[in-house]
């Protein structure tokens, strides 16, 4: 029996072929308008470098535990690159290429995340449609978080901040990705009235990558949950936006089948919340921003709270709470000053959790714009549990804000 | 010792100074009181603009003309009076229409005006281009293009 295997002849044939034929299609799209014509590629990228001091005082029923940390280290923070292009007059395109923490997946650092790939259609300002791989609207932070030049600061307010999300489980405060959105904004006396209704996958932990009794019952990265997420958000603003206030919320279940969770923070607790199943859980948001003379102020609040039946050995919540306030003075239009404050409450299990009554947040920094796209910024942000001062951080940052 | 001028040098000194401080308030006149007028393409569907709908397509918030046409956005590059005068008449200023458009092209929601690099390069894209809209100082407005605002 005579069994195909193609010579180095046939090999180089079927090359010359194929590049022919890829002529021809690519021959008349030149003679056209080229439709990459009106691709932009940009992006920036922040890199920073930080001293953090911890302290420790745990107790236990043998007593305190104390110890003291340092470290020095430098990171590339985050580098995006972006890619959008009109395509005709009412369509647009855009893709959000993340690359976080000196990403290199040789040596095993950092993250590269598709973070948005989508479609827009403008039908007017009142309407426009967004599908694709998005980054929902919710509050006023939830879609810039990761447009680190644009924020004044290196280290977000606490959700937001992407090198701690694995600590945090930020999913479970905010709704990171949508797959539909509808969104627009209508004129209102001398403000704009903004709304944006959106849809997506539960969160990310019904996403199975692995299923080990079926391997083939889902393909990775497929959300196997029944549910949607669903949400949106209400707003003002002026048109120049010095001025923005809204509302927001969001609709989904929360996976507390999940027996997989446990960051630092959460260590140990599946035991307690595996058997609470999947929970209705609302997510509801304010947010405003503005500025006045050389003053800008930005504030946020996030309630999350759960419609659910705790078992009698459970003694926690699973509400969460956090909130943030970020006062600027622009000395110039070159150098400024800020001052914030932030508190977040996550899942609280156990009485004896040091987290149990929250996280405060202290900071401030300056920021100085070398020259158009290159800022240099500098913070210092304290972190600590406020019942016992069980745990406490100490952060300073400097840090180079790119945009190219 | 005589001189043969007829005033003294100290009133000469002062009508200097005088001269001087004239010079400048002149000067700053031109600048202040320079008249900006905001031009589009012929075909534009507008015959004027007020300053909330001008603010609404500088901002990025209007993307297309009352017809559908896409709005093209032009800039001057650099500093220039006819800047200066155009953003503080919408109530903002360049730096804050700077950050904005930074903003909005980093969220996906539109692209910052085109930076050409004189009044002339604006009057002729704007003239070539439908769906151009640009601002240039008053005295060099030409005809073959559409007046749709003055400041």
């Amino acid at each position: 029996m005579n069994t195909f295997s193609p010579s180095r002849t046939s090999l180089g044939a079927l090359c010359v072929a194929t590049l022919y034929i890829t002529t021809l299609f690519i021959q008349p799209l030149h003679a056209q308008d080229n439709p990459l014509s009106d691709l932009r590629i940009y992006g920036y990228m922040q890199v920073l470098g930080y001293n953090q001091r911890t302290n420790n005082n745990i107790s236990t029923p043998v007593g305190t535990i104390s110890n003291t940390s340092e470290r020095n280290t430098f990171s590339l923070q985050q580098m995006n690159l972006f890619l959008s292009k009109p395509l005709g007059e009412r369509f647009s395109a855009f893709v959000n290429l993340e690359f976080s923490l000196s990403y290199a997946s040789q040596r095993g650092w950092g993250s590269f995340s598709v973070e948005e790939a989508w479609a827009n259609y403008n039908h007017s300002e009142a309407l426009n449609v967004k599908a694709g791989l998005l980054l929902p609207t919710f509050n006023n932070l939830n879609e810039l978080k990761n447009r680190t030049p644009l924020l004044p600061y290196l280290f977000r307010p606490f959700v937001y901040e992407t090198s701690i999300a694995s600590l945090l489980n930020a999913e479970d405060f905010l709704p990171e990705r949508a797959y539909l959105q509808f969104y627009g904004s209508v004129p209102l006396g001398g403000l704009r009235l903004d709304y944006a209704l959106h849809t997506g996958n539960s969160e990310k932990s019904y996403i199975s990558n692995s299923n080990e009794r079926l391997p083939q019952a889902a393909i990775t990265g497929e959300d196997t949950s029944p549910f949607k997420a669903t949400g949106g958000r209400i707003g003002l603003r002026n048109a120049s936006e010095t001025f923005k206030v809204g509302i927001s919320g969001t609709y989904d279940r929360d996976n507390r089948r999940d027996t997989t969770f446990g960051g630092p923070l959460g260590m140990g607790r599946q035991e307690y919340l595996a058997p609470l199943g999947d929970v209705e859980r609302f997510r509801v948001g304010a947010d405003l921003s503005f500025s006045l003379g050389n003053f800008a102020f930005e504030g946020e609040y996030i309630g999350v709270f759960h419609n659910v039946t705790y078992p009698t050995n459970f003694r926690g919540t699973l509400d969460k709470t956090f909130y943030y306030g970020n006062l600027l003075y622009n000395f110039t239009d070159n150098f400024y000053a800020y001052v914030n404050y932030g508190y977040l409450k996550g899942d609280v299990i156990t009485p004896t959790d040091p987290t149990a009554n929250g996280l405060d947040a202290f900071g401030g920094g300056l920021g100085y714009r070398i020259i158009d796209g290159l800022v240099a910024k500098t913070q210092y942000q304290l972190l600590q549990t406020r019942a016992s001062d069980a745990v406490r951080l100490n952060f300073i940052y400097f840090g180079l804000s790119v945009i190219f | 010792m005589k001189t043969f001028l007829p005033l003294s040098i100290t009133q000469i000194r002062t009508a200097l100074r005088i001269l001087l401080v004239l010079a400048f308030i002149l000067g700053c006149s031109q600048r202040i009181f320079a008249q900006v007028v905001v031009i589009a393409h012929k075909s534009s569907p507008v015959a004027t603009l007020d300053n909330d709908k001008l603010l609404d397509i500088f901002t990025l918030n209007t993307k297309n003309w009352s017809d559908g046409g896409k709005i093209t956005l032009l800039e001057i590059k650099g500093d220039s009076p006819a800047k200066a005068k155009f953003y503080a008449a919408l109530g903002t200023s360049f730096g804050e229409m700077q950050k904005l458009w930074l903003k909005k092209q980093f969220a996906g929601k539109g692209l910052p005006p085109t930076a050409l690099a004189s009044e002339d390069e604006i009057i002729q894209r704007v003239a070539n281009t439908p769906g151009a809209i640009g601002y240039i100082s008053a005295d060099k407005a030409p005809k073959d293009v559409k007046i749709i605002a003055k400041f």
